[in-house]
């Protein structure tokens, strides 16, 4: 367990940061919302609820309010960004996890310890998993509490907090994903990490892109965290049940070739 | 006994061969030292004895066990120290000492405390404040808190200024004498050349030579330096001295012979100056390994 602690302390302050942003992002977003519930607001976002003919109350109820093509927008705003930087983030801390520790040399300090190859590459993964529900334990609840304590008043305040989560656990499962490619990424032993990080996001995004608005593809949609950074969509279709067939499933293949490389392959790359 | 084994242990990158067909073997309190040049497949030899890489022919075995099948138990029993330390930046010294004392389970803390004292350990320090030498020094420090019944010394003094150099040779002396054994790794072959019963010269990924120093010192013979007045080069020749030359006043040579005699010839001229060291095991190779003498310019 040393290590998975080890592995945690290492990246805590860029995942701190990473939370810190996300926290306020949310907060930021989620405090006007109430403001956009009022009548001044609705007529903003092209008076579809006077169509509706409904109270304030009724209007606050969120999954009527994300029909209005505004409020579409609003909710694509604040959730892709979270999303799209958990994702970047955690692929690059699978990516850099084990690379790192081969381009700085800190592996013959970690493997020259009575240590298994075996043991080092699981509590690796491990690690990041926890640092993955570090990062969402955090900003779900730090979110919540700062949301609730400034908008106590409002009923509208709990739909929207139960929607955040469930857009978030979209994203958590596609961080957690991004997490193994990156750990898969890593054996490649590719030299600019960030780089790589971003490029392999960045394609999945554009597969999901394309598999949605071109090719009208669900296949290809399930392997882009981009159709789960769109909340109507979630908030209406849910996670899609594949999805949780399909997240589990790279993050298991992923994982299971890391640590079978990882076994068998030199941990230096050459030392002649 | 033999604790150390490698049969035809070769390990090729690519289409460049690192080391090919080594074949070791080392006693139980043997010190034995691992000579050669840069590239010379020295660090890849420690780095298949620790199981960084994995060799593409032979095997390797310490205490019995296969170095790449039971890497685990086999650690609690080495010590290792690479050519370039390598620790986690963000830790302090106390921090990595504590986490390689965990790996260990039980390890023996005033023996650790004395080891931070006798390498001059500031244990407050943070690891990306520390030089080259610290980092040396805390090396050392970590592979041998768990006291080792083998050490793997690459390259140990390489980059370290000379006060360290001795406090690490002395440590490593006391540890042999005490019965550690100690594979030793170098490019210099004076380092440690003294300390070394058995040596094996590489080059170009093979063994070229092993030979045993079990004199260690005396049958090597002396560097003779002497600042004298007057012509002693057919004296000392006559005695048997070797490799005589002469440079102004100071004239040099190897003597092997019988030293009470060559100061009792040396009565009659004026001597203003005498040093006497032992002969480098470097030269000594050189004359051994005569016709192939690019193999020992390192």
């Amino acid at each position: 367990m040393d290590i998975l602690a080890n592995e945690v302390r290492r990246s805590i302050k860029t995942a701190l940061i990473i939370m810190l942003a996300a926290t306020a992002w949310l907060c930021l977003t989620m405090l006007p919302f109430p403001a956009l519930a009022t009548e001044t607001g609705w007529r903003e976002i092209g008076g579809f609820f006077q169509e509706q003919n409904k109270t304030l109350l009724e209007i606050a109820h969120l999954s009527d309010f994300v029909k209005a093509p505004a409020a579409n927008l609003y909710f694509s705003v604040i959730f892709q960004p979270i999303s799209l930087m958990f994702c970047v983030f955690f692929c690059w801390l699978g990516f850099s996890s084990i690379s790192h520790e081969e381009k700085s040399g800190t592996i013959r300090y970690l493997y020259a310890m009575p240590v298994s190859r075996i043991q080092i590459a699981l509590q690796k993964i491990l690690a990041g998993f926890v640092q993955i529900l570090i990062c969402f334990t955090f900003t779900l609840a730090l979110s919540f509490g700062l949301c609730l304590y400034l908008m106590r008043e409002n009923y509208a305040i709990y739909e929207v907090l139960y929607t955040s989560y469930i857009i978030l656990l979209g994203a958590f499962l596609s961080s957690a994903t991004y997490l193994c490619v990156g750990f898969a990424l890593s054996l490649f032993r590719i030299r600019r990490t960030r780089l790589a990080t971003f490029f392999t996001v960045l394609i999945s995004l554009a597969c999901g892109f394309v598999g949605k608005y071109v090719l009208d593809s669900p296949y290809l949609q399930l392997l882009s965290p981009y159709n789960y950074a769109e909340a109507p969509d979630v908030l209406f279709g849910g996670i899609g049940l594949l999805y949780f067939v399909v997240a589990p499933g790279l993050v298991i293949g992923c994982s299971a070739v890391t640590i079978w490389v990882f076994q068998n392959r030199d941990l230096i790359k050459k030392a002649v | 006994m033999s604790i150390l084994t490698t049969l035809s242990l070769t390990k090729k990158y690519g289409r460049k061969t690192a080391i090919r067909d080594i074949n070791v073997q080392v006693d139980e309190g043997a010190f034995f030292g691992l000579i050669g040049p840069n590239g010379s497949g020295k660090s890849t030899f420690f780095n298949i004895l620790m199981d960084f890489v994995r060799p593409t022919k032979g095997n390797a075995t310490i205490f019995d066990l296969d170095c790449q099948d039971s890497g685990k138990e086999l650690k609690t029993q080495v010590g290792y120290v690479p050519a370039v330390p390598a620790f986690y930046d963000f830790m302090k010294v106390d921090k990595l000492l504590e986490y390689t004392k965990n790996f260990y389970g039980y390890v023996d803390l005033e023996y650790l405390d004395s080891l931070c004292e006798r390498f001059q350990i500031n244990r407050n320090k943070k690891i990306s404040a520390m030089g080259f030498s610290d980092k040396k020094k805390l090396a050392l420090a970590t592979a041998l808190l768990h006291k080792p019944r083998i050490l793997l010394l690459d390259e140990p003094l390489a980059g370290l200024v000379p006060i360290i150099r001795r406090r690490f040779l002395d440590t490593i002396q006391e540890l042999h004498e005490s019965g550690v054994t100690v594979v030793y790794g170098s490019q210099e072959l004076n380092e440690a050349g003294h300390l070394c019963d058995i040596v094996a010269l590489m080059n170009e990924g093979i063994i070229i030579e092993t030979k045993e120093v079990a004199d260690k010192g005396h049958a090597r013979g002396k560097v003779v330096e002497l600042q004298v007045e007057g012509d002693i080069s057919e004296l000392v020749m006559s005695l048997g001295a070797e490799r005589f030359m002469k440079r102004s006043d100071t004239v040099s040579f190897n003597y092997y012979s019988d030293m009470d005699r060559l100061i009792k010839s040396l009565a009659k001229y004026v001597v203003h100056d005498i040093r006497v060291t032992d002969v480098p095991l470097e030269n000594d190779l050189m004359t051994y390994k005569d016709e192939e003498p690019t193999v020992w310019i390192f």
